[in-house]
């Protein structure tokens, strides 16, 4: 965006002491515009302040004049604000006493990234009619494109605003001062080197002193990015901007890169950052979105991934984000890679890929179809198996053990352990049938289970198999009786016979 | 401002004697969407306080939608000294003039009011000014 005056206004008063003088932009400000106010009052007064309702103080005047000729009695100051807020502002210039001919000019400049240290002002006593004769002196800009702001003012009798000078845009005229002329001229001029200028004006009554004050202002570099983008940032590269890259685009930054910004990739994006790659951003990836990121790559950030993704984060790579990643997700991490949703999800159909001492922890939903992939000595915490009959894998292996009489049983799954326990009850119950087995009253068999999760079965097992025995030591004494009793009944016929 | 202007009354505020406490507002009929500013010329009878002291502030407010809404636009604080020209000359009437840079507004108006902070003798004109 090109650094220009977004909108500029002044104020005057004449002959009357005035302990403040204050003027709103007419317009709320936009954010991260650079502030210019030029400000005055009679000489009475040794210094002048400046403060904004919305952004406070103005710091210390840039340049402060005082020309003491007779004829003017006159002092300016002016000062700069950098990356204001939004919104209105109301600024009041204030001298130190109350003084007459108090006014004040305030300017907005947009697409700035602010001051660029370098300001001047002079005072010229009859500085003729010759073209530019006015000037602040020379200012070096460290850097370009910017923009010079200037101010300059007949303070004597106000006998008309001086013209812009050669290659500026003239800007408002001003500061009557009571008087029926106006004595102020502001102006404005863009460079594009970083040679040393000065902000000049032509002055209407050249016999007249004049004050001028200027600032240099550098121009900012973010903007959006519309159409098909290719960015190259060197080691140091970053992207740090509230915009939006539309369309295709293909990112690459450095060493350091970094990608910060609360705007939207839309449309395919190839992002490959260097070895400290970063994507920080309160925003959104749509469409397809292909993902590189260094060595010490990291994914955060509350956005969406939509649509077709492919992450590849390197080696200390970590992918953390309260967010979602949904539709189809292939993510690649490097050696020691993490992957930490804590809240999020990954819908759709998604692919991980770890590899080395790489961890996934996820403390989130994984939905739909999703591969998983790990290598060396990956590890998996926070992931439960339930006691199901799903068949224990490679490294996850459950024994269940039973020990009958001291025998020892082991099985692989559960139900297996549980088809042995009603094998004991069934042959409990076959032992019951055989009379000959309980001519002497026989013990169940002791049973013992190594898993929780066998103890239930295994406490059912024992009381079935206990009453079995119960039954049969009960049905076998009845026998017994039986055959007691008819072996009496013999022997107390054959001694009726006798 | 523009070098050469022409300035129409809008409201008239009579000298009169005023006591602490605010006055007004005082406000205009929609001004002339070619509006460049405003002017406020103050009068005093020659009573003026000098103690050096706050004796009024004086604040404008600006309306775009026919006095519907109503925002801040510019005030001033007037001290207890005498009023004089450059040269020290003592006066009775004092400008104080406000450019305008959004011109072509059809429902613009003003009103003043002043904040009396002592007693004072203080009339004002206000114009447009175009």
């Amino acid at each position: 965006m090109t650094a220009s005056v977004l909108q500029e206004r002044e104020t005057s008063i004449g002959g009357s002491s005035a302990s403040s003088i204050a003027l709103a932009f007419s317009s709320s400000l936009t954010s991260g515009s650079s502030l210019h106010v030029g400000g005055a009052s009679n000489n009475g007064a040794s210094s002048l302040s400046c403060a904004g309702s919305r952004n406070g103080s103005y710091g210390t005047a840039l340049d402060n004049i005082n020309d003491t000729n007779g004829n003017a009695q006159q002092r300016a100051a002016h000062w700069k604000f950098d990356n204001s807020a939004a919104g209105s502002e109301t600024v009041t210039v204030t001298p130190n006493s109350s003084n007459a001919f108090l006014a004040i000019c305030i300017r907005e400049i947009g697409g700035t990234s602010g001051y660029d240290s370098a300001h001047n002002a002079s005072n010229q006593t009859a500085p003729g009619t010759g073209t530019d004769a006015l000037t602040s002196g020379n200012m070096t800009p460290s850097v370009q494109p910017g923009c010079v702001s200037a101010f300059s003012f007949d303070d004597w009798s106000g006998s008309g605003s001086p013209t812009a000078g050669t290659g500026f845009t003239a800007g408002l005229v001003g500061w009557a001062f009571g008087g029926g002329s106006t004595s102020l001229r502001a102006e404005f001029k863009r460079y594009t080197s970083t040679s040393a200028l000065a902000a000049t004006f032509t002055a209407i009554n050249g016999t007249e002193g004049h004050i001028t004050m200027a600032a240099l202002f550098k121009e900012a570099s973010s903007g959006a990015m519309t159409g098909s983008s290719a960015l190259v940032f060197g080691e140091t590269g970053t992207l740090a901007g509230a915009g939006a890259a539309s369309a295709t685009s293909a990112l690459t930054m450095g060493q350091t890169g970094a990608l910060k910004g609360a705007g939207a990739l839309a449309a395919s994006s190839a992002l490959q950052f260097g070895q400290i790659g970063a994507l920080a951003a309160t925003g959104a990836l749509a469409g397809t979105s292909a993902l590189l990121l260094g060595q010490a790559g990291a994914l955060a950030g509350t956005g969406v991934l939509a649509g077709t993704s492919a992450l590849l984060i390197g080696q200390t790579g970590s992918l953390a984000a309260p967010g979602a990643l949904t539709g189809t997700s292939a993510l690649s991490f490097g050696a020691s890679g993490t992957a930490d949703l804590p809240s999020g999800a990954m819908a759709g159909t998604a692919s991980l890929t770890i590899n080395a001492s790489a961890t996934l922890s996820a403390f989130g939903a994984l939905i739909g179809n999703c591969q998983i992939i790990f290598n060396a000595s990956a590890a998996v915490p926070g992931i439960q198996t339930l006691p199901s009959e799903v068949p224990a894998g490679r490294r996850i292996r459950n024994i269940y053990r039973v020990t009958i009489d001291g025998q020892v049983f082991e099985f692989g799954t559960l139900q297996q352990a549980l088809d042995l326990l009603e094998q004991a009850k069934a042959l409990a119950e076959k032992v019951a049938e055989d009379d000959a087995i309980w001519k002497t009253p026989r013990k169940p068999p002791v049973i013992t289970v190594s898993s929780r999760e066998l103890r239930k079965p295994a406490a059912q097992a024992k009381r079935e198999i206990q009453a079995t025995y119960d039954r049969a030591a009960v049905h076998a004494e009845l026998r017994m009786l039986f055959e007691l009793s008819r072996r009496q009944e013999e022997d107390d016929t054959l001694l009726l016979l006798m | 401002m523009p070098k050469q202007f022409t300035k129409t009354t809008q409201v008239t505020i009579p000298l009169r004697s005023l006591t602490p406490g605010i006055k007004g507002p005082f406000t205009s009929g929609v001004l002339p969407s070619t509006l460049s500013g405003y002017e406020i010329d103050f009068q005093n009878d020659g009573t003026w306080p000098t103690d050096g002291n706050d004796v009024c502030t004086i604040t404008v407010e600006q309306s775009n939608d026919s006095g519907q809404t109503w925002a801040f636009d510019a005030s001033v604080t007037l001290a207890g000294k005498s009023w004089t020209t450059k040269q020290g000359v003592v006066i009775n009437t004092v400008p104080w003039a406000v450019g305008i840079d959004n011109q072509g507004s059809t429902g613009r108006q003003i009103r003043v009011s002043v904040n009396v902070l002592q007693s004072c003798t203080l009339g004002a004109t206000v114009s447009s000014v175009s």
